[in-house]
């Protein structure tokens, strides 16, 4: 009787994935958990200025987190609902935002908001010289920041719920004379109710452990992931970052609970098909409709004009640049960033650690999804387990990664190796989801072909499931890619006089108010960015998916 | 290769799947196995193929039991209820797969190929991608992939559900000519009585878990061993007769006033009424002797006429070749006839009372 | 079976000589880094540290790199802290007086005896315990964007007091003083004139006329220029700055800065570590603090004729020695209670 090999090819890659998710993940975070004293856990969290912060960011991701949802559903059904022309090209641009670094958005908030800016001269040219539309360095700043930012990312989710409808039951609904109130009660409601609450869930997570948007706009508004960063060279800053993570794992908990049991299920109904309509013909709903889209799409798109208008222009931008010049780029190539290093340098070492980034963020997301995709229990427990890093505080990751690789035996801080392991934890949740769809559309039945016709497994995962998720390793690869050339929090945190990287360089600009220059070196960011999201949108559409 | 499974049991959570599977196919020869949807056929299958595994019993595959044998090495083709075609490789590669994955050199997959393809008529189609050929092209492809490295056991999990009944009717036949050419033995899973029928050499009706019924075509069509599987070969016609003499190992067996004769295998004294099977086209009209009917309904089916009739308050099917004198039959619906079996041996005794 | 095309060959070719280029640049460029003396300072000194460093350079061939980060003195400051058990930096720059003891007792910094400390007076020295050597000194005044007090009709701010009128709203400011050395300035400058208690009271009191507090000086001027801030604590060299050419001061009251620079412990090139800070002290090194830094020199026999021009305040205050000096605990409570109302 012929025994089994019980060492496989997916049982390796199984141990290897396993072995990078401890490095990862579970070791910094067991090595944080570790390092802090119950009794500073205790006196933190009765300390009342504690307890306000945790308030006032729970406050702000709740008020951004309602219009930003709000204000994306009549985008989200008319981008599902409605096909036109350049309606992709138009989808495309609306992720744009989601894309750029959140750092663009504050740069484009504080050009555009600024008491010399665009609004307060529009504020001051109806209500007089002395009036000022002060918004900026606040929580309503931040707020109002965060809307824009996810805005897209809410639009894409909602999207997806509204075009799963069961369009069975639409058509019944519609046969029995139920009107409008009626068909939403009882068909669109329900089913796109987990969509609904995924975008609410997702986007207050986002808003809960933003981190680069208060910093730069909140003013005198902090809020807890700020806080670590800011006391990081206290004691007091690991208790904070353990009861940070505490925090947004429990809320991961949730979202992934609920993800499993109501979100995924609700994906899988028949896609609606879309109706064509074209400009010359629209009925007024779908006027409104396609008005309000416009709109948004604008609003959405202007944070970027503006900087990459500024970075053109010599002098502060109102909307139109004034003295168009390539003055701040030309500066920035004499420009010293105070590491001793020039802006080819700066920008070398982005590249440089982009590429290893997203190389490793690929490579792996390729491994942990070829390790458990093919067998149904450790799907479930992998699959929904990569949402967990997606949604935990960064800063507490960074300050985990600090105790257990920075300045532990492995004396890794100051070199290029603990911002690019920071980047590769936050990256490959995003890119193992991308894969993971990509690869269920390969149905089991031809993986069982394979095997029967008597090909070994990774055989079969050369010869037919990697060509077939080519496509999606492209994407991921180009998503690292951006995703590392404007990643900020790793880059804050870890830089070194040996290491800076491009955010970090437009930060320092940023928060030194050299407009003119940070918007060059963002506009630079923004178009590699926009190039790869729009490579990632074609491939991947409507099915880019973050949860 | 001789195949025998031997008590398989699988189950899923609390749903009892399979629940004690036994049957045995000798070399070279076509098992049909029959059965509803839901039934574990599919399992069944699976379980042979190595791709899932049992909760317990046993397969042997000339005697060697293959339990703990991954699929990859146990040389089993296997034709998929979805074909499972690779999109990606061109109709060619997809045959070659099978023994490229076995490393077989390069020049005798080529040869193999070809004449596999020229086996299934697929010349021209080599390089066309599984999305750029017919439905029925992309069949022969699937068999031509399962068939391609001499297998020694050939798996069809109801390859030919989803076409129209010409293109199945053609494929019924090639496979049947594949088959015999090559000597595999193979194992056909259908919800479909025809296809079992026109294709098998042995039978098998798979219900609720069990095999029930397990034997020669023949002999399983004529006489089914239950109603159950009766109903599942098409042998739906079921009469209650009285029981009133036992002659030379037939029971003799009267409805009404008519008395006819069928095989029993011992000689049942007390028994008063029997149930009795007859396939519909083991009945005929007579102008004699023969069951008292009333016609209910005459209709087209296939190539055949059939009668609906009511013979006590059992309705009895039977199909009369006559499709020419369809319009004529029609007349009858309504009126007395009389049912004359044809032949009293292949009358079935499924339930004693 | 498993064919690469000609373009996904290609491809995988480029991807793999980025890959193994990206790796042994930034492992080759960190190599030749680690070769420089490092010495850490605030992005504000900046233009004068550069200064001094080309000219050790040129008398000693040593290679400097100089490494500013955050917006201020005490971010830099704090960085060096949190990089105690794996140091960086072999000289650092810019502590600010009032916060040198936090660095001394974080244990980051060695004590040496300069060759040449001889040169500068007793009393510029405040660090007694020989870990920080003082650089240079500056005064803190009230200044103000004289465009926009006049656009608006405002009454001309004078002293710390005047900073309360509610007039000013969202026109007041100081630097964050967690992360600036000016900020802290501002803050020692508030505790040292009111007492601790009234002084926070007051700064709690200031908070409703402040938008937000730029993190550093560099960031105070561009917010200046952008017309985001008005009325603040700035240096006195900052008054007639070119590039903010509306600022000016009535410079009745200031507070005097001072800077330090000092030896870091565990530094990788202790000898011309210690060799660039009394560079730092000497007559050569002094004399580029008035024109590269905008600071006065603490070397008696340095010029500082290029910042004749700017305005001494009438009434000078000092650090109050009094006080309790426990600076950690005054910018926690900054932040807690003040920053955070």
């Amino acid at each position: 009787m012929a025994k089994r090999s019980k060492v496989t090819v997916e049982s390796l890659a199984l141990i290897f994935s396993l072995v990078a998710l401890i490095f990862l993940y579970f070791y910094p975070i067991f090595l944080l958990f570790f390092n802090v004293k119950l009794n500073e856990v205790f006196l933190i969290i009765f300390d009342p200025y504690i307890q306000r912060l945790f308030l006032g960011t729970l406050i702000q991701a709740i008020l951004s987190t309602i219009p930003s949802v709000l204000l994306s559903i009549p985008v989200a059904f008319f981008l599902s609902r409605y096909d036109f022309r350049f309606s992709k090209e138009l989808s495309y641009l609306l992720l744009t935002p989601f894309f750029v670094p959140s750092f663009a958005t504050a740069e484009a908030f504080i050009i555009l908001f600024g008491n010399n800016g665009f609004f307060n001269f529009i504020v001051k040219l109806i209500l007089g010289k002395s009036a000022n539309f002060q918004i900026l360095y606040s929580m309503n700043a931040v707020i109002l920041a965060h809307i824009f930012y996810y805005l897209p990312l809410s639009s894409l989710i909602l999207q997806q719920g509204f075009s799963s409808v069961n369009k069975d039951l639409e058509e019944v609904a519609c046969l029995a004379s139920a009107n409008w109130l009626l068909m939403a009660k009882t068909v669109y409601i329900p089913q796109v109710l987990p969509s609904f609450t995924a975008a609410l869930a997702l986007v207050f997570v986002f808003s809960f452990i933003s981190y680069s948007t208060p910093l730069l706009l909140g003013g005198k508004f902090t809020t807890v992931e700020v806080e670590i960063f800011s006391t990081r060279t206290q004691s007091s800053s690991l208790t904070l970052a353990f009861l940070q993570a505490l925090v947004t794992i429990f809320f991961a908990l949730i979202l992934v609970v609920y993800r499993e049991k109501s979100y995924v299920k609700s994906l899988s109904y028949r896609k609606v098909e879309k109706k064509k309509i074209s400009f010359s013909n629209l009925s007024p709903f779908e006027l409104l409709l396609f008005i309000v889209f416009v709109t948004v799409v604008f609003l959405e798109l202007l944070p970027v004009y503006v900087v990459i208008v500024q970075a053109f222009s010599r002098v502060p931008v109102f909307i139109f640049p004034t003295e168009v010049s390539l003055e701040n780029f030309l500066k920035l190539f004499s420009f010293d960033f105070g590491f001793g290093l020039s802006f080819i340098k700066v920008l070398l070492y982005s590249l440089s650690i982009a590429f290893l980034v997203s190389f490793t963020s690929t490579f792996l997301s390729l491994l942990f999804v070829f390790s458990y995709i093919r067998t149904e229990r450790l799907r479930r427990f992998f699959s929904p387990f990569f949402f967990f890093p997606l949604s935990m505080s960064q800063a507490s990751l960074a300050m985990s990664l600090m105790v257990a690789y920075g300045l532990s035996s492995l004396k890794l801080y100051g070199t290029w190796y603990l911002i690019a392991i920071g980047q590769i934890s936050v990256i490959v949740p995003i890119t193992v989801r991308i894969i993971e769809v990509s690869w269920l559309k390969i149905s089991n039945e031809v993986y069982e072909a394979s095997m029967t016709s008597g090909a070994s497994r990774l055989f079969c995962f050369l010869s037919l499931e990697l060509p077939q998720v080519y496509p999606s390793l492209a994407s991921s690869f180009l998503l690292s890619f951006a995703s590392s050339l404007s990643e900020f929090t790793f880059s804050n945190f870890f830089s070194t006089f040996n290491v800076m990287t491009l955010p970090a360089a437009v930060y320092e600009l940023i928060a030194s108010r050299n407009l003119g220059l940070a918007s060059s070196l963002t506009s630079l960011i923004v178009v590699s960015v926009m190039v790869a999201e729009l490579f990632v949108s074609k491939v991947l559409g409507t099915e880019l998916r973050v949860i | 290769m001789k195949v025998k499974v031997v008590n398989l049991k699988k189950s899923y959570g609390n749903v009892k799947v399979l629940d004690g599977v036994s049957f045995e196919v000798p070399s070279g020869k076509l098992l049909a196995l029959l059965g509803p949807s839901g039934s574990g056929k599919t399992t069944t299958l699976r379980i042979i193929a190595g791709l899932t595994k049992q909760d317990s019993g046993d397969v042997y595959f000339d005697d060697e039991n293959v339990n703990n044998l991954p699929p990859q090495k146990r040389n089993v083709g296997m034709v998929f209820q979805n074909l499972a075609l690779f999109p990606n490789l061109t109709v060619k590669e997809n045959i070659a797969y099978p023994l490229v994955a076995r490393n077989v050199p390069r020049e005798k997959i080529e040869s193999r190929v070809n004449e596999i393809v020229n086996m299934l008529e697929l010349n021209g189609l080599e390089d066309r991608l599984p999305s750029q050929i017919s439905g029925g092209q992309q069949q022969r492809v699937a068999i031509g992939r399962a068939i391609a490295p001499n297998v020694k056991l050939l798996l069809l999990d109801e390859p030919f559900t989803s076409l129209d009944l010409p293109l199945k009717d053609e494929l019924i036949d090639l496979l049947k000519e594949i088959q015999r050419k090559l000597g595999t033995t193979t194992i056909y899973v259908t919800h479909d009585e025809y296809e079992a029928a026109s294709l098998s050499d042995y039978i098998a009706t798979l219900l609720e878990g069990k095999i029930d019924c397990f034997g020669e075509t023949f002999s399983v069509l004529s006489k089914p061993c239950s109603e159950k599987s009766a109903k599942l070969l098409g042998v739906s016609n079921m009469v209650t007769a009285k029981v009133v003499g036992f002659e030379n190992e037939y029971l003799i067996l009267k409805v009404g006033d008519y008395t006819f004769k069928a095989k029993a295998d011992e000689k049942i004294i007390n028994t008063k009424e029997v149930k009795v099977l007859i396939r519909p086209n083991n009945l005929e009209l007579s102008s004699e002797s023969g069951f008292n009917a009333t016609v209910e309904a005459v209709n087209l089916v296939k190539d055949y006429v059939q009668l609906k009739a009511k013979v006590n308050s059992n309705f009895v099917k039977i199909y009369l070749e006559h499709i020419d004198k369809f319009h004529e039959l029609k007349k009858l619906v309504g009126r007395q006839v009389k049912l004359k079996i044809k032949n009293e041996n292949l009358v079935s005794l499924v339930e004693f009372i | 079976m498993i064919k690469l095309s000609r373009k996904q060959a290609l491809s995988l070719a480029i991807l793999v000589i980025l890959l193994l280029a990206s790796i042994l640049y930034l492992n080759f460029t960190q190599q030749k880094l680690e070769s420089s003396l490092i010495v850490y300072g605030p992005e504000g000194d900046e233009y004068f540290a550069k200064a001094l460093i080309s000219a050790f350079q040129k008398r000693f061939g040593v290679n400097v790199t100089y490494v500013h980060y955050g917006m201020g003195a005490v971010d830099i400051c704090n960085k060096l802290i949190s990089e105690k058990n794996a140091p960086q930096a072999d000289v650092i720059l810019g502590i600010p007086d009032f916060y040198s003891k936090v660095v001394v007792n974080s244990g980051v910094l060695d004590t040496f005896i300069p060759n040449n400390l001889s040169l500068i007076p007793k009393a510029e020295v405040f660090d007694p315990t020989g870990h920080v050597f003082p650089l240079d000194k500056g005064y803190i005044l009230i200044t103000y964007n004289s465009t926009i007090i006049k656009e608006k009709n405002l009454p001309v701010p004078s002293t710390l007091d005047d900073l309360l009128n509610p007039a000013y709203k969202g026109l007041v400011f100081y630097q964050d003083p967690t992360s600036s050395g000016t900020g802290l300035a501002f803050l020692v400058w508030v505790l040292s004139t009111k007492g601790e208690t009234e002084g926070f009271n007051f700064l709690k009191a200031l908070e409703s006329n402040i938008k937000f507090h730029p993190p550093g000086w560099t960031s105070s001027i561009n917010a200046l220029k952008m017309g985001e801030i008005a009325i603040g604590s700035m240096y006195s060299t900052d008054v007639g700055y070119s590039e903010v050419p509306n600022l000016t001061t009535t410079a009745e009251v200031g507070f005097v800065y001072r800077e330090g620079i000092a030896l870091v412990k565990g530094a990788k090139h202790p000898n011309a570590a210690k060799k660039f800070i009394e560079f730092a002290l000497s007559n050569e090194g002094q004399n580029l603090v008035a024109p590269y830094n905008y600071m006065y020199p603490v070397n008696p026999n340095a010029s500082y004729s290029d910042i004749a021009y700017a305005p001494i305040p009438k009434e000078v205050v000092t650090f109050n020695t009094s006080l309790s000096g426990n600076v950690t605990q005054w910018l926690e409570l900054w932040r807690r209670e003040v920053k955070s109302q």
